[in-house]
């Protein structure tokens, strides 16, 4: 037997955009109730942030075996260290399957607060030069949105979260309510007066735009500077859904969050014509349940709000909600990473940094901004920093000899050059067949059936990587850095974790599965609000444009429901 | 430990043959009692324990702070010898630690954690010294893996980062470009 519970809203998922929906429709009267595929978290038990290695077993060298084993992809991210990953998935339990040769490293985080806990917390606003792009180039079909429609919200969701960064005035790369900029080192103070030397306005480095207090804010204290935001902050000084928007949520009495909640898929109703709840497994005891509600949001991450929605099979919906527009889970798009020049910066011998700063600088777009390359479309920006390099005892197995001369000598760090280092972070078209299908043969822990990546860097991708790196390079060289060299980690897609689209927002229901306000355009009650949702990637970091469009949908679908239109 | 325990440990080496059965019995007895202390995972017997503690002890020796023994290096190397280690590496550890007691026998007649720490210092140099001679600078041997695991141990303990390094892990602020002498930085 099924149980069924009746509720205003289901917001599927509880990560960046599922903590948004939470928080803005409990805030706006409804009732909500939160589904999380994974554990609930208490900040003050599963936040770590920088503990000491030798409260861990293996001293922040990680269980291996426990990651070859049951972590092989989650591993290849920077943040799934002995201190988080415990929030990562089990690779295991939760498959995929790709084409031979061709890898889709799929991040990804099933506890409450989802991957906003591990998250890299840089915050950059898309503009109109991107919102614009489709249309300009051809490529994808145009957003149903303007700068304009998505501005107030960029402000709102900023305002609450608290984005530190320096104003600019770029029109490719629009301001917000920045809380006070963190400070730039010695080198890339040094690298900004150098370029824009050589390149005036036209090329602008800043300090990172990112989601951690540099002052107190909305009653959260300012960061302490530990350096490890991806194992959770216990004053809650940067941005993830826990310490803020589903506290928030919670605190209006009127949602419930429910771990352990796998959504396998949503219910169409024939005879109503809508869809009337979900389907739910629950994780522990594998009980198959079910929940109504007139509204849901599906925030579950790009690709598995996308898996939900090909899941959700029904007479009039053959391929999934949303498959009658033939264009559901296609348009699968990443950011290139990984690439791009480092040098060395000469001087400053007698200073160092003190702290550990959770933030690099970003270098802003200037690629096809007001001319066209020949070699590709779109752009890109730089992330990096620079930093001394200095050696403390991990130089000591490599030195000769052993005893209290070796002991001695490591209490002393030994400062190096400072350098500077540039990687892109490069748009990727929107392409049919970068997609995700549902893989009939294979289900996961929880008898879901998985989902069949099938994503390649293409040929526009490829020559705009080239490009950042040459232009990398350029740019250190021109500012004075010596030992100047380019880099291609040749990362795969998937591990930039700014995966998006597969669900996109359109002007025409034959061209999108959703509408210019998040809705799917055969169920207007159920709204996909966070990556899946994307036209077109820009290259900024993607997660604040999800704070914004999920906000603004929120607040579109209560009208909705106020005006009995749902 | 009996005799044919102790004489496999020895390796067949010169000494084992060359001490006496009192001898022996002395050595197995005194090596038994020591035992209870060296009780680890289980990766290692007792004996090896001892030997990794021992060793490590040299290579980072308590002075002004607490040294390796201290700071339980060697529990930290097993586990790593044990969970992270390929059967070739493991075996390549544990023969390295047979060799130990193989050269203090060989120079003076006694098992490795015997030796005073003069002698023990000297027969660790031989290591390094025999490590740098096989070539890439000591990199692949036993005896890196041994200093690495020991100063990793040791510089991530509590006695490490408390008393030694005294690491502040959190500095309340960041300054990209601190003057490099002020200690009150």
């Amino acid at each position: 037997m099924n149980r069924r519970e009746q509720w205003d809203a289901i917001v599927v998922g509880s990560g960046i955009s599922g903590g948004w929906a939470a928080r803005e429709l409990s805030q706006k009267g409804l009732r909500v109730l939160v589904l999380e595929a994974g554990r609930p978290i208490d900040p003050a038990r599963d936040y770590l942030m920088n503990a000491p290695a030798y409260e861990f077993d293996y001293r922040y060298l990680g269980d291996q075996r426990h990651l070859s084993e049951r972590q092989p992809i989650q591993r290849k991210c920077y943040a799934c260290d002995e201190g988080a990953t415990q929030f990562f998935v089990d690779d295991v339990d939760n498959p995929y399957t790709t084409p031979d040769g061709r890898p889709f490293d799929w991040i990804r985080g099933r506890q409450v607060g989802g991957k906003s806990i591990m998250w890299g917390r840089q915050c950059y606003r898309m503009s109109d030069l991107d919102f614009e792009a489709n249309k300009r180039d051809g490529h994808g079909t145009d957003w149903p949105i303007r700068y304009k429609d998505i501005a107030p919200w960029y402000d709102y969701v900023e305002s609450y979260a608290g984005i530190s960064g320096e104003r600019l005035g770029l029109p490719q790369l629009p301001d917000g309510p920045f809380l006070a900029p963190m400070p730039l080192t010695a080198s890339e103070q040094w690298f900004r007066e150098g370029l824009t030397r050589a390149f005036g306005d036209e090329r602008v480095m800043t300090i990172g735009r990112v989601a951690v207090l540099s002052e107190v804010h909305n009653g959260r204290p300012a960061c302490h500077y530990c350096g490890a935001c991806h194992r959770g902050c216990s004053t809650g000084s940067y941005f993830n859904s826990v310490q803020t928007t589903l506290k928030d949520a919670l605190a209006t009495g009127r949602t419930t969050i429910r771990p352990f909640s796998v959504v396998h898929s949503l219910i169409w109703n024939e005879q109503q014509g809508k869809v009337t709840g979900v389907r739910v497994i629950d994780a522990q005891s594998l009980a198959g349940l079910e929940f109504e509600a007139r509204i849901v949001f599906v925030c579950a991450s790009t690709l598995e709000s996308t898996r939900i929605l090909l899941n959700s099979r029904s007479r009039s919906h053959p391929e999934g909600l949303g498959g009658n527009s033939g264009v559901l889970g296609r348009y699968l798009m990443d950011h290139t990473m990984q690439h791009g020049a480092r040098g060395v910066v000469p001087g400053f011998e007698n200073l160092r940094t003190v702290g550990n700063r959770p933030n690099g600088i970003y270098l802003a777009r200037f690629r096809n901004v007001k001319d066209q390359h020949p070699d590709f479309l779109r752009g890109y920006g730089y992330q990096g920093g620079g930093y001394r390099s200095v050696e403390g005892w991990g130089r000591g197995a490599a030195m000769r000899g052993f005893g209290a001369n070796l002991k001695e000598s490591l209490r002393t760090m030994e400062y190096g050059p400072w350098r500077m280092s540039l990687g892109a972070f490069g748009e990727c078209l929107p392409h049919p067949d970068n997609r995700v299908t549902i893989n009939p043969d294979k289900v996961d822990r929880w008898g879901v059936p998985v989902l069949h990546i099938d994503m390649q860097w293409r040929e526009n991708e490829l020559a705009m990587m080239r490009d950042a790196q040459a232009a990398a390079a350029e740019m250190l060289e021109a500012a004075g850095c010596t030992n100047v060299e380019t880099y291609d980690n040749k990362t795969p897609p998937g591990l930039t974790i700014h995966e998006m689209g597969t669900a996109r927002m359109g002007r025409d229901r034959k061209e999108s599965v959703l509408n210019r306000w998040n809705q799917v355009w055969d169920a207007p009650n159920v709204f996909v609000t966070d990556g899946a949702s994307m036209a077109s990637s820009g290259c900024q970091n993607p997660s604040v444009t999800y704070m914004a469009l999920t906000a603004r949908a929120a607040d579109h679908a209560v009208r909705l429901l106020n005006r009995k239109e749902l | 430990m009996n005799r044919r325990e102790l004489i496999k440990l020895l390796g067949g080496t010169a000494l084992a043959t060359s001490l006496s059965s009192g001898q022996l019995l002395a050595l197995g007895r005194d090596t038994h009692r020591q035992a209870a202390r060296w009780r680890g995972a289980g990766f290692f017997d007792h004996h090896q324990m001892h030997t990794v503690a021992a060793a490590g002890e040299r290579i980072l020796p308590a002075t002004d702070t607490p040294g390796a023994m201290a700071a339980e290096c060697h529990r930290f190397t097993e586990r790593i010898v044990a969970d992270h280690y390929d059967a070739r590496r493991q075996r390549r550890f544990v023969e390295g630690l047979v060799n130990l007691d193989q050269r203090s026998a060989a120079r003076f007649q006694r098992l490795f954690v015997q030796l005073p720490a003069q002698q023990q210092d000297a027969i660790l140099a031989e290591v390094e010294s025999d490590a740098y001679q096989a070539g890439s600078n000591g990199a692949d041997s036993f005896w890196r893996d041994l200093k690495y695991l020991t100063l990793y141990g040791y510089y991530t303990s509590e006695i490490g980062i408390e008393q030694e390094l005294r690491t502040d892990f959190y500095p309340g602020r960041f300054d990209g470009a601190a003057p490099l002498g002020d200690p009150s930085q």
